[in-house]
């Protein structure tokens, strides 16, 4: 299967006058097929580091991540990455930030303007393409910068809580939106995010990550069919467990 | 209706010190004409200056040299500050440079600016240059490092290479701060033709007040100082409404001025 993540005890330590400082510690993860894995963890756990690191915008202190056996160094086009910041470039309209990696890819004018087409339409703002990024609100950025990240037809898809700054109407809606784009492209996502509601309405699996130094606690698997409804009680029991196996993490960040 | 208020207040301020200026020379006589012509007098001056081609011919002098200064000032500034912006290493050998020779006023050239090209055209487009030069390079440097780094990073997640980067991102992010520095460096540029005119060359505003000056032709001396005035403000007019075109993307990014 193309595209296949591996993570192999990664750790991340951060040298500075006072010594070094853990990160992350020992985390291995495998990611097959067109899995959705969400991230939770308290925050300062590292999920958005090891993120980064698999984008090759980090570099790994220990251990190595691999993609389709190779490991990371640096970025590349196979792994798209969407920031929680609005990231558009402002001075390009909605068409032109979406073909932005299709430029520096040498993509011909013509097809480039037909991949952002196509990716435009999923995201629904046809009607939006020649608009600024000021005009936009914060979702359609957020849309617009998913478009931009699928245009150049990723394998991986890194999201670090592309919708945290999001109002929760908005939210929801660009979850929907975003597992039909999962289903039609058929690629792999890691998405880091703060809301357990967030991850058991969008993962296959939740990977819940200890406080710092990070590791991955335990995985979660959701098994609920979709479309799932938010108020199931299948739902709310694995929320539920989740948020248990969360709080107690978070409580250990308290008691220091 | 507050907007008329406005306006009328303003153009109220202007008039008020026409009328007082005219009543104090014409009437009261309080100043010799060599010291403070009367403005009718200078309007007089203007309109016989305008109708046989002097003041543009003198104007139009001015504006050639100062566009020559200007376009050579930004065409060596802009890539050494992107240079600098972009790669620490080179600013760390010019900025010192930059740092002795930038508090040297403008017109302290002028010494050498005469020695090195002598009367005429070079002399005074030399120091527009040296005038224009700093405020954009200053903003050109300032510009490029003060780009967002997320969308910097943006472009390393798509593959980008640092030429890409720089052509694709930073110098479109730094443009509007590079332009503001183009705009003070022509304010900057306009004053200093002035200075050269008065030293350096034949005809142009600056030539003409001082030779008027010299003749006592104070009213000339006046419609030479208010046609520099109503082109400088014209000049940066210009810029200010071609900028705000161009980076209209830019309305809402809290970056910039």
């Amino acid at each position: 299967m193309a595209g296949d993540i591996k993570l192999d005890h990664v750790a991340k330590e951060y040298q500075s006058r006072g010594g070094s400082l853990l990160a992350i510690d020992d985390v291995s993860l495998e990611v097959r097929d067109n899995e959705f894995i969400c991230l939770v963890g308290p925050s300062g756990c590292g999920k958005s580091t090891l993120l980064r690191m698999i984008a090759g915008l980090d570099t790994v202190s220990r251990g190595q991540i691999l993609i389709n056996g190779t490991p990371v160094v640096g970025s590349c086009p196979k792994v798209g990455f969407v920031f929680q910041e609005y990231t558009l470039f402002p001075w390009r309209t909605v068409q032109k930030n979406v073909e932005f990696g299709l430029e520096l890819k040498k993509i011909p004018p013509q097809q480039r303007k037909e991949t952002a087409d196509k990716y435009i339409d999923m995201v629904g703002l046809s009607n939006f393409r020649d608009s600024y990024p000021h005009q936009l609100s914060g979702g359609m950025k957020q849309r617009t910068a998913i478009a931009r990240t699928l245009a150049v037809g990723p394998e991986i898809l890194l999201m670090d809580e592309p919708f945290g700054a999001l109002d929760a109407q908005t939210r929801n809606i660009l979850q929907v939106q975003l597992l039909e784009i999962w289903h039609k492209e058929k690629i792999k996502i890691i998405f880091v995010t703060h809301s357990v509601d967030e991850a058991v309405f969008l993962a296959d699996k939740v990977a819940i990550m200890t406080a710092r130094p990070g590791r991955i606690k335990e995985i979660v698997d959701v098994g609920i069919p979709r479309p799932r409804v938010r108020t199931d009680p299948e739902v709310n029991q694995i929320r539920d467990a989740i948020l248990k196996s969360l709080f107690t993490e978070v409580k250990k960040l308290s008691d220091h | 209706m507050p907007r008329l208020n406005k306006l009328l207040m303003q153009i109220s301020g202007i008039l008020a010190v026409i009328v007082i200026w005219e009543l104090a020379t014409t009437y009261l006589h309080l100043f010799k004409p060599v010291i403070l012509p009367p403005p009718s007098t200078v309007l007089v001056s203007m309109i016989a200056m305008v109708g046989n081609g002097e003041i543009f011919m003198h104007a139009g002098y001015s504006l050639m040299r100062v566009l020559l200064g200007f376009l050579v000032a930004a065409v060596v500034a802009i890539p050494l500050g992107i240079a600098m912006g972009w790669v620490r290493e080179i600013s760390y050998v010019i900025d010192p440079i930059m740092e002795v020779l930038r508090p040297i006023p403008p017109i302290a050239w002028i010494g050498l600016a005469l020695l090195w090209f002598g009367l005429g055209l070079n002399s005074a487009v030399f120091l527009v240059f040296i005038g224009a030069f700093f405020p954009i390079l200053l903003n050109t440097v300032s510009g490029v490092r003060s780009v967002d780094k997320k969308l910097i990073e943006v472009a390393y997640t798509f593959g980008a290479r640092d030429l890409e980067v720089l052509r694709k991102v930073v110098i479109p992010a730094a443009l509007p701060t590079i332009y503001t520095g183009m705009r003070v460096g022509m304010g900057i540029g306009w004053m200093c033709v002035v200075a050269a005119e008065m030293v350096a060359v034949k005809y142009g505003l600056g030539n003409l007040i001082l030779e008027a000056s010299n003749f006592l032709q104070t009213d000339r001396v006046f419609v030479g100082m208010i046609t520099i005035g109503i082109l400088g403000l014209v000049i940066n007019v210009i810029f200010q409404l071609a900028g705000d075109r161009v980076f209209a993307w830019q309305k809402g990014v809290s970056k910039g001025e």
